[in-house]
């Protein structure tokens, strides 16, 4: 599989705590192809972050392998480390923590650009800030402006133009959209888009919000609490949800139609803690459909082409 | 879409004030804080002015018994000490003593202080708890009681006393260094530097530093403040800068005998000190203000 530019082995990291081991992320796989995204979705605290900050490396992780390339990026040390970086990037979630309040909007993008030397010359780097900024639909007046003289969608450009500083063929996005008003989502989502055509990005699109990650990924993993319950193309997975975490989710979405009513799937209880998880489905203390199988974790099963599944009920449907 | 093509002079025009112009304009709005860079200004230029004028050797350590508790006049404005001294002369020139003290010493325990503190927030666990542990033994020694035991030890003289105020005031540093730092080290655009390959000192000195900055230049111009007020309290129980130099510390120690009498030979050199102090805590609270680009019109 030469274009595949990601691929993810069995991913662990747990973190110790007082009580015990946090298991936010426990044994992924993940495949990301080149020039397409992989949108990877799941409510707050299933580790959905943590997967991302871990294929950048600012976490380690316990367990596994990340190949970049054919690359293990855990096995480099800190210089090879600094060259695969180059083609790694992160787009982070919130616009106003991710900027440093004391640098101008120049000082920011051309941090990456000084750091790894590319450019001497401030002349050159002048000149390829103001181009990065024009790519990501920044106002060339706003070059020596500070952070917080800005909106929330101009801070995410900004964010934006510092991670393609170094011409990345990879990119975490962090959940760019979950901080800004839904008319900006639109247009930076849209903007990512024109982005990954231009430069041929491969997208890792981690969010909790399933409704932006339709128009957006080629492929959709679903987490629960640190496991992958559902992973398919995009279209397979909305027109046939298997698992009945990813049927609950679905129904969330609220359809943009007057006096359409739609049936929900509530999920009932509150989120198993991911601290030392029993062995039975993540999932089985709020499933509506738990039985006596639902005791021992069931593997992700491939039930139709690309369409794999992590449910008992399923499987041998 | 803006897709506008700009040449680097375009880009020029753009360019604001410099960061040191853009905080001198903030500074500039404050006048308690003009004020204090006033006095320590007019502090610096009597010391150098004092320097130049007066002899130590005859007018500052010289005794005229004949002159002895003159009350302030126009001739002594401050009036005369128990050996016959002009207390004026004295106060003035003395004030080289204090300013020297005060910032040499918080130059030395800023800058361990702050590495260390820094180090310690940045880095955490281990460092950090070595750092901040010992940082609380020393702290758990009264710091007049730590400056007479190094001055004891390695005897009393200007430089001694520089070093000596410089090491107590470390732990202080370090503290507030660290607490700083821990609040910034979260945040993600430190992540973001180490995304982009900025190395930690990189990071450390252009992300954390900078935004960190605030509480230790506070700490610095409140570092000098105490930092002369320890120094007179040394020399007022005589084991700062030897007699017969005129620090305000030891005019005061020896003043003290004539309170109850002649209560100028206390007033003045007391007032120096007040003055100082004041102007240092007040430049301070206006530096802290400028620095913040988020207070800017």
């Amino acid at each position: 599989m030469s274009d595949t530019i990601l691929e993810i082995k069995n991913l662990k990291k747990y973190f110790k705590t007082k009580r015990g081991m946090l298991h936010a992320v426990d044994g992924i796989n993940l495949t990301v192809e080149r020039g397409k995204t992989l949108g990877l979705v799941g409510e707050s605290g299933c580790g959905k972050s943590t997967v991302g900050r871990t294929i950048l490396r600012l976490i380690e992780p316990t367990e596994g392998e990340i190949l970049f390339e054919g690359k293990d990026i855990t096995k480099l040390n800190r210089r090879q480390l600094k060259l695969v970086r180059k083609d790694m990037q992160l787009i982070f979630q919130d616009p106003y923590s991710s900027l440093d309040p004391r640098k101008t909007v120049s000082q920011i993008i051309s941090e990456p650009i000084i750091a790894n030397k590319i450019l001497k010359s401030s002349q050159d780097i002048h000149n390829r800030v103001a181009e990065l900024m024009s790519t990501v639909g920044l106002a060339a007046r706003l070059f020596n402006t500070y952070p917080h003289e800005l909106d929330g969608g101009r801070r995410q450009r900004i964010g934006i133009a510092r991670a393609l500083a170094m011409e990345p063929k990879f990119i975490v996005c962090d959940e760019p959209v979950s901080a800004l008003d839904v008319s900006i989502q639109a247009q930076i989502l849209n903007l990512l888009k024109e982005l990954q055509a231009e430069f041929k990005l491969s997208y890792i699109f981690i969010t909790h919000d399933l409704s932006v990650v339709n128009h957006f990924s080629d492929d959709i993993a679903v987490m629960y609490l640190g496991k992958i319950v559902e992973k398919a193309p995009a279209e397979e997975l909305f027109a046939n949800p298997l698992h009945p975490y990813t049927q609950a989710l679905l129904s969330a979405i609220p359809i943009p139609e007057l006096g359409v009513k739609k049936e929900r799937i509530l999920i009932k209880g509150e989120i198993t803690s991911p601290i030392n998880p029993p062995s039975e489905c993540r999932f089985k203390k709020r499933c509506n459909y738990a039985h006596d199988k639902c005791d021992v974790h069931p593997e992700l099963v491939e039930v139709s082409t690309g369409h794999f599944v992590a449910c008992h009920l399923v499987g041998k449907q | 879409m803006v897709k506008e093509k700009y040449t680097v002079g375009e880009l020029k025009a753009f360019k604001k004030r410099s960061i040191a112009s853009e905080v001198w304009r903030n500074y500039k709005k404050s006048p308690s804080a003009m004020a204090g860079l006033i006095v320590v200004c007019l502090l610096i230029l009597v010391t150098i002015a004092a320097q130049v004028i007066y002899d130590y050797d005859t007018d500052i350590v010289q005794q005229d018994i004949m002159n002895r508790f003159k009350e302030p006049s126009l001739e002594h404005p401050f009036g005369t000490d128990h050996y016959g001294r002009d207390v004026m002369v004295r106060v003035l020139y003395g004030a080289k003593y204090s300013l020297s003290v005060g910032i040499v010493s918080v130059a030395i325990s800023c800058f361990l202080g702050s590495s260390l503190g820094l180090i310690a927030g940045y880095y955490g666990g281990l460092v950090e708890n070595i750092i901040l542990r010992t940082c609380e033994i020393f702290m758990g020694i009264p710091s007049i009681l730590l400056g007479i035991a190094i001055m004891s030890a390695f005897g009393q003289s200007l430089l001694v006393l520089m070093f000596a105020i410089g090491l107590v005031y470390v732990p202080m540093f370090a503290r507030t260094a660290r607490a700083a730092v821990l609040p910034v080290r979260d945040q993600e655009y430190i992540e973001a530097a180490k995304v982009s390959g900025v190395s930690d000192l990189r990071i450390i000195f252009t992300h954390v530093l900078p935004n960190a900055m605030s509480p230790i230049i506070v700490q610095v111009t409140m570092g000098v403040a105490n930092g002369i007020l320890t120094a007179s309290s040394l020399s007022f129980l005589g084991l700062g800068v030897p007699v017969p130099a005129p620090e305000w510390g030891a005019m005061l120690s020896s003043g003290r005998e004539y309170i109850r009498d002649y209560s100028y030979l206390t007033f003045f050199p007391g007032l120096a000190i007040m003055i100082t102090v004041l102007a240092f805590n007040l430049m301070g609270d206006g530096l802290r203000d400028a620095l913040d680009p988020k207070l800017k019109q």
